[in-house]
């Protein structure tokens, strides 16, 4: 019953009598890679310990290549599934190449030597996952990517049909993560099926041929993410509110300090405007932004931050009341930012913006080598704070330190 | 390069096993020139050699002379009981170390030498024989030892069946262990105070009462127990990854671990009944061999640990004898008050790890 790849059927699990996971159905074919994703706590482990037989369900099958996976002896389950678990690995003085010869066992067994083959297969995984360079280190002597590696490529030595990873990112820097993302995809193009649980859902999008989505031990929504990973669905595995999500970028954004009159206005455009939203939000500085497009970066952004950004209605130039607000809450601000926005046909009105703030006697502070109008030049964004806070403080700006 | 390098240390490690085993029939409260041992035992060795070619040896060796008995039957039993007995404490230390993924426990740690207390206890200061042999035997007491010890084994074993977590298990171990303890205590207060002594005595471990008979059952015993220990290198590999992932790497994690305690109560049965419970020997060699061999390789730290429990548990033997002029101490005193110190200073050097 059931093709190639892994296929769970209706399956409940958890500990001591108690379902953590509850109804998981999922067809889990060679070439895909599938992501798992879910907040804390929602059975992304349990169901991971399922699918690798460390875990017997309460109800329901898995099956693998056709065979019903929890019948299979343990030697067998290992020719057939390759796992990178959370758990971490001290195996003491072990070098890199014994620790992925151990995943030789399934196919040797425990008495049978090695063979030319084992060790050829064991360098062939380590190369494939970028670590042919660290064969004769010491296990433990390596920095956690580099460990998550060769945990890797020891499951690849399994020569597994199926390989499951439970959060393989975490703790990993960005080049890492990058890396081993690349590698989960070259496996699946080599028909591998790959399983692999995230928490990373902006990863999710970029790697994953399907998604399944798990919330509170159920299946909330599964398929390709293009059509899962919706604001809804985003929120919800975050549980944040739905307003908080980039949905194109399938991430949040933290609340912006609210404020009924900001004192803090950033002009800005085509994402410019972005890294000064985050910076200003992080100091509890309140802030409205404009004049933007509809779908410019800075607009999703701001928007998902619950800032005012004031935004023309279609993708030609502001219409008068809008030009109008934006001036408006240049009055009752204090400061205006020129955030570095580009100088190109389409957006004369910003530069309107920022002249009619110098003439109005703010304080304008720039992000750009050459200003437009009198300004503060900062050279550094992170600088902008202390230009804000300290000089020429302002009583409210000052209180939210 | 790894080859050689674990050559020399094996090739090292049988020297020295070979020259502690002839310190071993050197020293002892009655001095004998070495070159008339040399002779005794080149006299056994060549005896029955030259006999099957119908020769003649040229010197002819006094079989009833002190220093011949005193060789023959006294220092070489008991030597070669300590090498073969540490091996196989280590060898069950080493085991356990690993099964329970921590690096302090023994091969006591399941309650086997408490086990073998209780029933020594029973014989020695209760009187209760269950019809063995003759009281204060020391015959009745190598094998109610040995019930003792398999009793506690069997009953792990069949805790281990059915028990998932180690650490649960581990536990139980212990409360088995303080259960015949506390038992033993009870008995201890009720009895005579001879009676105490020779208990306390036999608590204290020792290699002197070895019969050859006794050497013989014992390497019988050991000698495949220790092979059998060799073939679960590579298991023991997987679990140096931690269950679960020894577990999806094809192994049964519950076979395993059945076979080690299998083994390791098997070995440590054996030496318990014979010497007693002998300390030390098998929670510190292992460390003694991971810092020689510098890998946690099973393949190669069993041998090694083999190897160097019979050399320092030999080499104690001999301290014991001599350290206080005509008295022989408890071979656990010396194991402890020696090895201690040079197990803190060699693990201060580098950390302790499995």
């Amino acid at each position: 019953m059931k093709g190639p790849g892994l296929h769970a059927v209706h399956v409940y699990a958890g500990y001591r009598g108690r379902a953590v996971v509850k109804d998981f159905s999922a067809d889990m074919r060679p070439g895909e890679v599938v992501c798992i994703v879910g907040p804390n706590g929602a059975g992304k482990t349990t169901i991971l310990r399922v699918l690798t037989a460390l875990l017997k369900p309460m109800e329901g099958v898995v099956y693998i290549d056709g065979f019903r996976l929890h019948d299979l002896s343990a030697r067998e389950r290992g020719r057939r599934i390759g796992a990178v678990l959370t758990e971490r690995v001290d195996p003491g003085a072990l070098r890199v190449i014994d620790v992925v010869l151990l995943g030789r066992y399934p196919h040797r067994g425990p008495i049978a030597r090695y063979r030319e083959e084992d060790y050829e297969i064991a360098e062939r995984a380590l190369k494939l996952v970028g670590a042919n360079h660290l064969r004769d280190r010491l296990f433990h002597e390596l920095s956690d990517g580099e460990k998550q590696k060769v945990l890797i490529a020891r499951a690849l030595a399994q020569e597994p049909r199926v390989l499951v990873l439970d959060e393989p990112l975490t703790f990993l820097d960005a080049k890492h993560r990058v890396e081993i993302a690349l590698l989960l995809r070259r496996l699946a193009s080599q028909g591998v099926t790959v399983v692999v649980s995230l928490h990373e859902i902006e990863l999710a999008c970029r790697v994953c041929d399907r998604v399944i989505v798990l919330k509170d031990g159920e299946v909330f929504a599964q398929g390709a993410p293009e059509e899962v990973l919706n604001a809804f669905t985003i929120s919800q595995v975050y549980g944040v509110p739905v307003e908080r999500v980039v949905e194109p970028f399938a991430s949040i954004e933290m609340q912006a300090p609210r404020s009924g009159r900001p004192e803090v206005f950033v002009v800005s455009s085509f994402g410019y405007g972005t890294p000064v939203y985050r910076l200003l939000a992080r100091a509890g500085i309140a802030f409205a932004t404009g004049i933007l497009y509809p779908n410019d970066v800075d607009a999703l952004v701001a928007n998902a931050m619950g800032v005012e950004a004031v935004t023309c209605r279609d993708m030609l130039s502001p219409d008068s009341d809008i030009v109008e607000r934006a001036m408006a809450l240049i009055d009752a601000a204090r400061f205006v930012i020129d955030s570095g926005f580009p100088v190109v046909p389409g957006l004369e009105h910003n530069l309107d913006l920022l002249r009619y703030a110098a003439s109005a006697g703010k304080t304008v502070v720039c992000l750009r080598d050459k200003p437009i109008v009198e300004c503060r030049t900062v050279s550094r964004i992170s600088a902008l704070i202390d230009v804000l806070k300290y000089e020429n403080p302002s009583p409210s700006i000052v209180d939210a330190r | 390069m790894r080859r050689l390098f674990y050559g020399g240390v094996f090739a090292a490690l049988i020297v020295l096993l070979a020259l502690s085993i002839l310190l071993g029939l050197v020293v002892g409260p009655i001095y004998i020139p070495p070159t008339k041992i040399a002779e005794i035992v080149l006299s056994q060795v060549a005896t029955p050699i030259a006999h099957v070619f119908g020769a003649r040896l040229p010197i002819r060796i006094d079989n009833e002379s002190t220093s011949y008995i005193i060789v023959t039957q006294i220092r070489e039993p008991r030597t070669l009981a300590a090498a073969i007995g540490g091996a196989a404490l280590a060898i069950a230390g080493l085991l356990f170390q690993i099964l329970f993924r921590n690096p302090i426990v023994g091969p006591y740690v399941l309650g086997v030498s408490s086990g073998a207390a209780l029933m020594v206890g029973a014989a020695i200061l209760m009187g209760v024989t269950l019809g063995i042999g003759p009281l204060y035997s020391p015959h009745t007491i190598v094998v109610m030892a040995f019930i003792g010890a398999l009793i506690v084994s069997s009953l792990m074993l069949s805790a281990a069946a059915v028990v998932r977590s180690p650490v649960t298990l581990l536990v139980m171990g212990l409360m088995v262990g303080y259960l015949c303890s506390s038992v033993t205590t009870i008995m201890i207060t009720l009895a005579q105070k001879q009676q105490v002594k020779a208990f306390i005595m036999w608590s204290f471990g020792s290699f002197a009462g070895y019969e050859w008979s006794d050497v013989v059952i014992s390497y019988e015993v050991l000698v495949p127990t220790i092979v059998a220990a060799l073939a679960l290198a590579r298991p023991l590999n997987l679990m140096l990854l931690g269950e679960d992932y020894a577990s999806t790497m094809g192994l049964d994690v519950r076979k395993l671990r059945l076979a080690v305690i299998g083994v390791s109560s098997a070995l440590t049965a054996t030496v318990t009944a014979f010497a007693g419970p002998v300390g030390f020997i098998g929670v510190a060699v292992p460390h003694l061999a991971r810092i020689v061999t510098r890998t946690s390789d099973s393949a190669i730290l069993i041998p090694a640990t083999a190897l160097l429990g019979g050399i320092v548990t030999v080499l104690c033997d001999v301290a014991s004898r001599i350290l206080i002029p005509s008295i022989a101490l408890p071979i656990s005193a010396v194991t402890s008050l020696f090895g201690a110190p040079l197990i803190i200073a060699l693990l201060l050097r580098r950390r302790a790890r499995l």
